[in-house]
């Protein structure tokens, strides 16, 4: 990131973050470096660990159950394949079961209260397992009645409680219609009983992404369910969709290639699917919903034109625009001026005698101040000069940078032979390119969320575990069937 | 309470709690340990749903009086992580259920002063502004374009000073600003006509501008000023291509987006 002389406590986790990751993007920047290969073998392995007896720590997801096994069964579903010798999917079938109320609606594990989120995982997995045995558990009617007694009626506020007496957030919309939607129930009946569709575009933000709750900050995660919600009701222009759109092509991290969940926060695998998997939404809308900007901002403008006539449109002028990687040189050579110029005002300060009621040096506060003013712009110099090498190191491998056409990697091989040997371009449904780099977002999944021996994580640094590796395999399952459609 | 110790996500303990406390009246004294009770487990388990609800709803049923005690207990999650989305969250509900608007400004504002890229706390500023009540929503909007812009010299590169500036014409009937605010397009071009002309959030806000006033001027029937602004949009959406490559997928759909209004343009 181009710091601005400014560090606070979000760049200093940025830069660190940047930190970790040149090397890794530098590694394979080299020359006849290989690309990196999805560790099919060992991401299996890590996960069949998890089907039986799971380990002590895991005592804190008692309540969240059916998630673990929604997690292993979608992510191994995912790497197409088998469940380990021992375990058998009616095994996982029948502790699903378990988990299933009385009054519909799955707990977070036996004998807990019916909770939204682990009804979601339990029949996704259930959904997942297949066959009428897996599917013959879920008591549709019961569950079509706990649905409904989760509805929030729009004057209390519309939306979902995720349990009874539990919080209303946007989580709730996008379980229940995806939970109705795999048992075929009526979505209409439980829009209009929840207010659905007020209730999502209220969680919609200035920025573009949505809030979990009305007011919240835009968080890639309830984006994702607030859309994939109204997609599900079968009103997505109901949201602003161009700033959206703006908003999740923005939370790409042009270092790093995976995606953010809120601005100004760290890139993390899981938010490969959460925001990456708005794109193949979005891309499956009619185009013209993209466009921008919505009716309402197009008739405000109409309206105040025919009061106040045309704007005054200032002057752009002409402007010498830079790629990332000369940005930062740039920054970083302005930063290196400012400290040489410290760093003279330091030395002059120091020659100069004693003003009128200082004290002899070297206890003088004006020297003081100016040695302290040039060893902070000497600081700010130094980690200009490093966001240069990270800059160099992402641009060679995210983007072809510095005229080289789209596809052709920095060897000059076309297409399917850029430099980590992904598809640089992936056109969408319909043919529609998605909007944002599928290419970068593989990369930083390979690179930077694998782990050697197996399991994928939020990103380096971080041990694995299975809710990353399942949206990690998601995103990444996601953004390569882009690629293959361009293929086609 | 042995159960929400040993697992503070057991969201079946929490409301066995919760009804239990209203079978015991509910008064003052028993809500007072509850909300003490919650300060040391919310100290080890800072990002945990089910301990928000419960906070959330005693909050609630203790009212008005206690909620600087409320907001005091979120400001102190945020003192260890000022990013903390459900301390952020709780106080959005006590702000907004006891019309504490002025004073959540000052504590936004103290927050970004600490540090600008932290955007929950923008967002706070953005929940306050949209939410409290005023007479002059054009006055307000030209302080928070003077807000920002000012921020925004502290850090030309902060995404999250220059998305609340975007935003600012979604506040409540001020759509059209995004064409007619001068102050917009003014910050935008001191940057960049600054030591940053490369910069992307600079020329994304900019092309906007012009998009949107090339469709003012075309309304307003000056084919001249909207073909200029389209032109200049064109333009700022071309340096994009260069100046954000990760994300040219992205700036060539806004400039295809560009190219239909102009086919309108022609039909006209």
């Amino acid at each position: 990131m181009l710091e601005d002389g400014l560090v606070t406590a979000t760049s200093l986790d940025q830069v660190a973050l940047e930190q970790r990751i040149t090397a890794l993007y530098a590694d394979l920047g080299q020359a006849g470096a290989p690309a990196a290969d999805l560790l099919r073998r060992q991401h299996v392995q890590y996960l069949h660990s998890g089907l039986g007896t799971l380990p002590n720590g895991f005592v804190a997801l008692d309540a969240g159950r059916p998630w673990i096994c929604y997690w292993i069964v979608h992510a191994l579903a995912l790497l197409d394949a088998p469940f380990p010798p021992d375990v058998m999917p009616a095994d996982v079938a029948q502790f699903l079961g378990l988990c299933q109320c009385p009054g519909g609606g799955f707990g977070g594990g036996p004998g807990q209260l019916a909770h939204l989120a682990p009804t979601y995982a339990a029949v996704a997995a259930l959904a997942e397992l297949g066959g009428a045995a897996a599917l013959g558990i879920v008591d549709r009617a019961a569950t079509a009645r706990f649905l409904t007694t989760r509805c929030v009626p729009p004057e209390h506020g519309g939306g979902f409680s995720l349990c009874e007496g539990g919080e209303v957030d946007v989580r709730g919309c996008y379980t229940a219609l995806v939970v109705a939607h795999m048992l075929d129930l009526d979505i209409p009946a439980l829009v209009a009983r929840s207010g659905l569709i007020d209730y999502v575009c209220r969680c919609q933000t200035y920025e573009g992404g949505l809030g979990g709750e009305p007011g919240n900050e835009a968080h890639g995660g309830y984006t994702f369910c607030g859309l994939a919600a109204l997609v599900l009701a079968g009103q997505p222009s109901a949201l602003d969709l161009p700033r959206l759109a703006r908003w999740a092509a923005c939370r790409q991290g042009p270092m790093e290639g995976g995606f953010m969940g809120r601005t100004n926060k760290l890139v993390d695998g899981c938010y490969s699917f959460w925001l990456g998997g708005l794109f193949p939404l979005l891309a499956a809308l009619s185009q013209p919903l993209l466009a921008s900007p919505p009716p309402p901002v197009a008739a405000s403008l109409a309206a105040a034109a025919s009061r106040c006539g045309a704007p005054a449109v200032p002057a752009l002028p002409e402007l010498v625009v830079l790629g990332p990687a000369d940005q930062a040189r740039c920054a970083a050579n302005r930063a290196q001026a400012a400290a040489d110029a410290a760093a003279e005002l330091a030395i002059a300060a120091a020659r100069e005698p004693p003003a009128n009621g200082e004290a002899g040096s070297p206890h003088r506060p004006r020297a003081c101040a100016a040695a302290a003013a040039a060893a902070k712009a000497r600081e700010v110099a130094a980690r200009a000069e490093r966001a240069v090498a990270t800059a160099q190191a992402s641009a060679a491998v995210l983007c072809a940078e510095g005229g080289a056409e789209p596809g052709v990697g920095r060897d000059g091989r076309g297409g399917a032979a850029s430099p980590a040997g992904y598809p640089a371009e992936a056109a969408a449904v319909g043919g529609v390119e998605p909007l944002y780099n599928a290419r970068a977002l593989q990369l930083w999944l390979m690179q930077c969320c694998q782990a050697r021996k197996g399991g994928m994580r939020d990103k380096p640094g971080k041990p694995v575990d299975f809710y990353h590796t399942c949206y990690c395999l998601s995103g990444l399952a996601a953004t390569q069937l882009a690629a293959n459609r361009a293929g086609s | 309470m042995e159960v929400i110790h040993m697992n503070s996500a057991s969201y079946s303990a929490w409301e066995w709690r919760w009804r239990c406390l209203e079978a015991l009246g509910g008064g003052p004294p028993v809500l007072a340990a509850e909300a003490r009770l919650l300060a040391d487990l919310a100290a080890a388990r800072p990002k945990n749903y089910q301990l928000w609800n419960h906070r959330r709803r005693l909050a609630l049923k203790r009212g008005a009086a206690h909620a600087p005690e409320e907001l005091d207990f979120a400001a102190a999650c945020l003192g260890q992580d000022a990013k903390n989305y459900h301390a952020w969250a709780q106080r959005q509900a006590v702000v907004a259920s006891f019309g504490l608007w002025a004073a959540e400004l000052a504590y936004a504002e103290a927050l970004i002063a600490a540090d600008v890229r932290n955007n929950s706390a923008w967002n706070q500023r953005w929940f306050v502004v949209s939410g409290a009540p005023t007479k002059d929503p054009g006055a307000v909007l030209a302080r928070e374009v003077a807000f920002a812009a000012a921020q925004i010299r502290r850090a030309p590169h902060n995404d999250s000073a220059w998305a609340y500036l975007r935003g600012l014409p979604a506040l409540p009937g001020q759509a059209a600003q995004l064409a007619y605010e001068p102050g917009i397009p003014a910050i935008c071009l001191e940057v960049l006509s600054g030591d940053h002309p490369s910069c992307p959030p600079a020329l994304a806000l900019l092309a906007d501008v012009y998009a949107a006033q090339a469709l003012a001027a075309r309304a307003a029937g000056d084919a001249t000023a909207s073909a200029a602004a389209r032109a200049a949009a064109r333009r700022c959406f071309g340096h994009l291509l260069v100046a954000d490559p990760l994300r040219s997928a992205y700036w060539r759909h806004c400039l295809a987006q560009l190219k239909s209004g102009a086919e309108e343009d022609d039909e006209a």
